[in-house]
């Protein structure tokens, strides 16, 4: 964070009084209190880190010289925000864009997500708070993105653009898995939150060209890039009197990669042609350990160690096609593309400290694809139909004695969707949409030890949506409604060693269905602007007919999720601005949990260009079924803004 | 004399005229002739814009929309332009040509662009760059980076923005055009790693591993609801549902070679135990903690 303000004053006292000069804009500051009961960590995760503490509300700047430029940048008391920085003049563009994503956790697993409702802490013996062995109160982590660019273009159809990038993760949160361990007595405990540390880093540069010569447009894109990827998850395992000890496993690589794409097209009235082509490569150096510690971190038991590990990968791909109007409102589009990628690893794998076990890998997996696409427009009315086809074959082949594995495995999809749009009337559009996708699989395993491989499957999806937007710009309506199901067939997957050769095995068959509806509304007048939203959602999962275990907990889901949203800035006189949203968010049948979020602020000028404005906050989870969830957060703020 | 006057002062006239019309003319060649000299309320406009300064300084970016202004310099004529009249007319493509005439460059593939063909140019930057102020219709809780523009027509989207967990979007950290390619880059399904778009930041789940798993092959959003989700991870389910869609066998209880009744009857989650699912260096089974 400190990085951030450093680069962000910098620049302001960089870019100087001469910047100002020909400045509009807005700066805006405040500091916040809050008050809050029970679990303040989940509000954090659910409410973006919000906290005490200053805050940068709006950081709004443009200079409409030459070269124009604009900062755009916003930074709340949790330390999250962005800073984006763009400047141009007529030959030569220029930006920086910096953003932190701080990402907090909960210090709690709710213990009532099993779909019957049931709590989980009632049938297996539980840790669901976040044990102080880990000395950290607030987990979260932080996702630096930081890209710089810089264009010149070269006539109204050329250009070239220098990129730099920087990615970085660090910190940590509670993973969404449970600390799977057997207490003393044999019982499997569940749900004991442990924490995830990460520590990843990339550095990339890539130069794109862009240039037209005698009616052909070319692209390119080549780039490098180098990371450094560490990810360590420790779980603790409890006993029925306390801690035992800690899983400890890490799985991190260390990467090179480069890539080339090169994209030509050739407009025209008539017929259009297009093609490209691209590679990319990826050097690894995989690491991975899986241990028992004790609470100190001391080796309890040794378990798993790669060592001398190596994974080289590369992809190569490309497309062409053509677009040939065959009326000038009807266009046909024809294109082929094919992918091909090739993965070889290998490494040692020492079992509990000794026994190296030679591990490998090497898969291939090699798509074709075909698409046809017919897009045509009569009047006010937009139809297109798209087709398209793919063919995957893949071979896979891992070893890592006594585990081997030798399949070859066959993926054909087809998908077909249809588009319709029709201009009701000057402010009316409609839209409708339909798709139908099937994909089945069939896989030929050539050998199987100590291992576990999928079977035939075959899907089928079916879904379609209506649309319909009234009004344009600042009065608009938009509704929309969609649905779909997938339906499902998998063959018996193949076990060895078999568990029990007596059970016969049967295809499965199971349902999946989404139905959604959704509208968004906005309306705007002289002294008001009032927006709305209203979102439905109800997801299915119906695997009833599958199985049928005493004592199991049930597969299928139901969730029916609500939000309602809406808002209003109202001016009821000069120089006075009253802001409020409420957010109502309702989960239901399988869940049980709603959420409410309001704001309200007023703004009062206190001179020409400055305004002082006050805001409100609330945040409040009602989570009956996992009382841990639940929290009730008001935010407080203060703040003074400057427009000029 | 009272003849020869007038002839002077006809003369006069037609000189002036003339000298007029070619200083237009080579100020109009030169690019130097601004379209404020005659439009100054509607270049004002502009003030906030960051075409501002190329307005004032450049017929060709009036040109790119209004047309050619050869004819309107002579005749003065609104007709000779292309008028709010006609613009209101054009088909997303030609919108798209106009913008085209400086941004070709930034934006080759355009042409290939959804929002392109639906035109869309001008329903996002009309309130930044053309005849008004900048975006006074939204409130500022919505006027974050491209959130206040894309929901105005993604309603499905908006909803799922609201949804308990989800990509902070709404609070402007991440951008719609950080997994969305609006503009159009590459012009063919060209891409090179699968599933980049979500990689881009979550660059730990990216591999390769030794032990790839094969769902990855579907994509993130075969488990993952890319924009919101009741559910922690922004999974698709509470349950096992997501692993089950292509793990799903009759007698379930006996997955692979242990009978997971034991284990999953207290509501244990696949990822519980198989939690390295994204790939793994040392297990095949992606379960660090079953192969010691």
């Amino acid at each position: 964070m400190k990085l951030i303000y450093a680069i962000g004053c910098a620049l302001l006292l960089l870019a100087g009084p001469a910047l100002f000069a020909q400045t509009s804009g807005t700066i805006a500051v405040g500091v916040q209190g809050d008050s809050s009961s029970d679990d303040t960590s989940t509000f954090k995760e659910q409410n973006n880190g919000e906290d005490s503490g200053v805050f940068l509300d709006l950081l709004d700047l443009r200079g409409t010289g030459s070269p124009a430029w604009h900062i755009d940048s916003r930074f709340n008391t949790g330390g999250r925000g962005w800073l984006d920085l763009e400047a141009r003049n007529r030959a030569w563009s220029g930006g920086f864009r910096l953003t932190n994503t701080r990402s907090w956790s909960t210090t709690s697993f709710a213990n009532g997500t099993l779909p019957s409702g049931t709590s989980i802490s009632t049938l297996v013996p539980s840790v669901t708070t976040l044990d102080p062995l880990f000395g950290i109160d607030e987990p979260h982590t932080d996702l630096l993105r930081g890209e710089a660019w810089l264009r010149r273009s070269i006539g109204d159809a050329s250009s070239v653009t220098l990129r730099l990038g920087v990615r970085e993760r660090d910190g940590e949160r509670v993973p969404n898995i449970g600390g799977f361990s057997f207490s003393d007595s044999g019982t499997p405990s569940f749900y004991a939150p442990g924490i995830e540390t990460i520590d990843s880093s990339t550095t990339w540069g890539a130069i794109e060209a862009v240039s037209s010569i005698h009616g052909v447009a070319l692209q390119l894109d080549a780039g490098l890039s180098t990371s450094d990827n560490q990810t360590r998850h420790d779980l603790p395992a409890y006993g029925e009197s306390g801690l035992l000890d800690l899983n400890r496993w890490t799985t991190g690589s260390e990467d090179d990669s480069y890539w080339i794409r090169v994209d030509v097209s050739r407009p025209s009235e008539r017929v259009s042609l297009r093609g490209g082509a691209s590679w990319y490569d990826v050097s690894s150096t995989p690491n991975g350990t899986d241990l028992r510690v004790s609470e100190t971190g001391a080796l309890v038991r040794d378990g798993l160690r790669l060592t001398n590990g190596s994974i080289d990968s590369s992809t190569g791909a490309g497309a062409a096609g053509l677009t040939w109007k065959i009326h000038p409102a009807v266009a046909l589009t024809v294109a082929a593309d094919v992918r091909s990628q090739s993965t070889e690893g290998s490494g040692d794998i020492l079992l509990r400290g000794t026994n190296p076990v030679a591990t490998s890998t090497d898969l291939s997996t090699d798509r074709a694809g075909a698409t046809i696409d017919l897009s045509s427009r009569f009047g006010d009315s937009r139809l297109r139909i798209r087709g398209r086809f793919t063919t995957t074959d893949v071979e896979l082949r891992e070893e890592s004695s006594p585990y081997l594995e030798d399949l070859e495995r066959s993926i054909d999809r087809s998908e077909l969707r249809a588009d319709f749009s029709h201009r009701l009337s000057k402010k009316t559009r409609g839209r409708a949409w339909g798709r139908w996708a099937d994909e089945s699989g069939t896989v030929d395993v050539l050998a199987l030890y100590a291992g576990y491989a999928l079977s035939d499957w075959d899907r089928e999806d079916l879904s379609g949506g209506v649309e319909i937007t009234l009004g344009n710009g600042a009065r608009r309506m938009n509704v929309s409604v969609s649905g779909g199901t997938r339906d499902l067939v998998n063959a018996p997957p193949v076990f060895d060693p078999v568990f029990d050769p007596s059970i016969v095995y049967v295809d499965a068959e199971g349902e999946v269905s989404t139905f959604r509806a959704a509208m968004t509304g906005i309306w705007s007048s002289a002294r008001a602007t009032t927006w709305g939203e209203i979102g439905w959602l109800s997801n299915e999962y119906d695997y009833d007919d599958v199985y049928d275990q005493p004592g199991f907990a049930p597969v299928s889901e139901d969730v029916e999720g609500m939000v309602i949203a809406a808002g209003t800035e109202v001016r009821p006189r000069e120089g006075t601005r009253v802001i409020g949203q409420i957010e109502w968010v309702r989960d239901d049948q399988d869940l049980d949990r709603t959420l409410t979020r309001a704001s309200l602020e007023v703004a009062q000028m206190i001179r020409s260009r400055f305004e002082l404005f006050g805001r409100w906050y609330l945040g409040d989870s009602d989570a009956p079924r996992s009382t841990q969830s639940e929290y009730s957060v008001n935010l407080f703020a203060l703040g003074i803004r400057a427009n000029f | 004399m009272p003849c020869s006057s007038s002839v002077t002062s006809i003369r006069r006239s037609l000189y002036t005229a003339s000298l007029s019309l070619l200083v237009l003319f080579a100020g109009y060649a030169l690019g130097a002739i601004p379209c404020q000299d005659c439009h100054e309320e509607q270049v004002a406009a502009f003030a906030t814009s960051p075409h501002a300064a190329l307005v004032q300084n450049d017929v060709k970016f009036c040109a790119s929309c209004h047309g050619d202004p050869k004819a309107h310099l002579e005749s003065a004529a609104a007709a000779d332009l292309v008028g709010k009249a006609e613009l209101a007319t054009w088909d997303g493509e030609r919108e798209a040509r106009a913008c085209a005439t400086c941004h070709e460059a930034e934006q080759p593939a355009w042409r290939d662009a959804p929002h392109t063909s639906e035109g869309l140019c001008w329903s996002c930057h009309e309130s930044q760059a053309l005849h008004s102020k900048r975006a006074d219709s939204l409130p500022p809780a919505k006027r974050h980076r491209t959130w206040d523009l894309c929901t105005r027509c993604h309603a499905e989207q908006a909803a799922e923005f609201r949804m308990v967990y989800r990509h902070p979007v709404e609070s402007g950290d991440i951008d719609c055009t950080d997994c969305h390619d609006i503009h159009g880059k590459s012009s063919l399904r060209v891409d090179l790693v699968e599933q980049s778009t979500c990689l881009r930041c979550h660059e730990e789940q990216k591999g390769p591993f030794l032990f790839e798993h094969g769902g990855m092959e579907q994509g993130c959003t075969n488990c993952h609801s890319a924009h919101g989700s009741p559910h922690r991870g922004q999974l698709l389910t509470a349950g096992n549902g997501a692993c089950l869609t292509c793990h799903l066998q009759s007698d379930f209880a006996t997955v692979g070679k242990v009978s997971h009744d034991f284990l999953l009857s207290g509501g244990g989650r696949c990822w519980d135990c198989h939690s390295e699912v994204h790939g793994s260096n040392t297990t095949p089974d992606f379960n660090p903690r079953g192969r010691r």
